[in-house]
């Protein structure tokens, strides 16, 4: 496979499943894995003011529909 | 048995769970001032089915959830998702109770509670409903098992018991190790309840349904009363009198086989001094 058969990521966002809870910066690194398309998304600060993220996740070469 | 079952939530959740839900719900929730506050569709899930809140917010909530889906919006069908997530606690009791039933095909039950519960958020007079959730899930139940009725129905006119069969489930027919009604063996869930209104009808006469319903298909005296077309009160007397006339007989029929077996154990005893004679 090429790279130019790789599906792109986001272009079927029911395709991409939330993880559970929002993560700060930091925390993201503790759910990425090697093989799977993420797309992150902003969610608001948290009460110390701190960025929050929605990170959702798609297992690794889905076929789009 | 339930793998089917819940192969239908694990879907419904992750439905609700993808970032095209997010996005649907966030740029529909202002359509609905209730929906407002929540930020994602698992949050709301996770409010509707938790302890904490009010249970007139909630049901204000799958109030607007059932117009958004009979309104065709554009999210109707992650707002139908989120109502069965909601709900889901609610019919998946629904699920267990009524298995037993659909032994037979439990994808059945799964399909039925499925066509009950569309149906209905559908087709909801949500101006003439109280208790959106509790209807919901009440009316689905007995949907469920009217649909199930009406199967046992058509399948027990399509199949008359024959002569022999009729006299098969004749109340004095002395019991079976299997079944202290003298029932045919191996017979499937609607085989059984056919069966048994052929045993009842002799004794229940024309409160045999009556009888079925309350005693076999679960429901209350006023529930099989509305069915019936009877009053609650006509449906409790009738009840108990048919119910009376089923124990007498009952008691009946075991006093007989003890004595028959008595009778038939001394003849046992007795033929080996007619053979000695």
């Amino acid at each position: 496979m090429n790279e130019q058969d790789q599906p792109t990521p986001e272009t079927d966002p029911a395709q991409f499943t939330r993880l559970p809870g929002l993560f700060r910066r930091w925390e993201i690194e503790q759910v990425l894995e090697p093989g799977s398309d993420f797309h992150i998304e902003e969610a608001g600060d948290a009460s110390d003011g701190t960025p929050l993220f929605a990170v959702y996740r798609r297992e690794p070469n889905q076929k789009e529909a | 048995m339930r793998a089917r079952w819940e192969g239908v939530h694990a879907a419904l959740v992750r439905s609700v769970t993808t970032l095209q839900a997010d996005r649907q719900f966030r740029d529909a929730r202002g359509a609905e001032a209730i929906l407002g506050r929540f930020e994602s569709p698992a949050g709301l899930i996770e409010y509707l089915t938790g302890k904490a809140g009010s249970l007139d917010e909630k049901d204000a909530i799958y109030a607007a959830l059932v117009r958004t889906v009979q309104a065709r919006a554009a999210w109707g069908e992650l707002a139908k998702a989120i109502l069965w997530c909601g709900l889901w606690p609610a019919l998946d009791g629904i699920y267990r109770h009524r298995l037993r039933h659909f032994k037979d095909d439990p994808d059945e039950l799964v399909e039925a509670i499925s066509v009950a519960f569309s149906t209905l958020v559908g087709r909801m007079e949500l101006g003439r409903v109280n208790r959106v959730a509790a209807t919901l899930v009440r009316s689905t139940d007995r949907d469920v098992m009217e649909e199930r009725r009406q199967e046992w129905g058509v399948q027990e006119h399509h199949a008359e018991p024959s002569e022999e069969d009729a006299k098969r489930a004749e109340p004095r027919t002395p019991p079976r190790r299997e079944s202290e009604l003298g029932l045919p063996v191996g017979l499937s869930v609607d085989g059984e309840l056919g069966a048994l209104r052929g045993w009842l009808l002799p004794i229940g006469g024309a409160d045999t349904d009556l009888l079925l319903a309350v005693l076999v298909l679960d429901e209350n005296q006023r529930e099989a009363a509305d069915r019936l077309g009877l009053t609650h009160e006509a449906a409790r007397k009738r009840f108990q009198r048919a119910l009376d006339r089923v124990r007498a007989r009952l008691a009946e029929a075991l006093s007989q086989s003890a004595a028959e077996t008595r009778v038939s154990g001394g003849a046992r005893a007795r033929k080996p001094g007619g053979a000695q004679r």
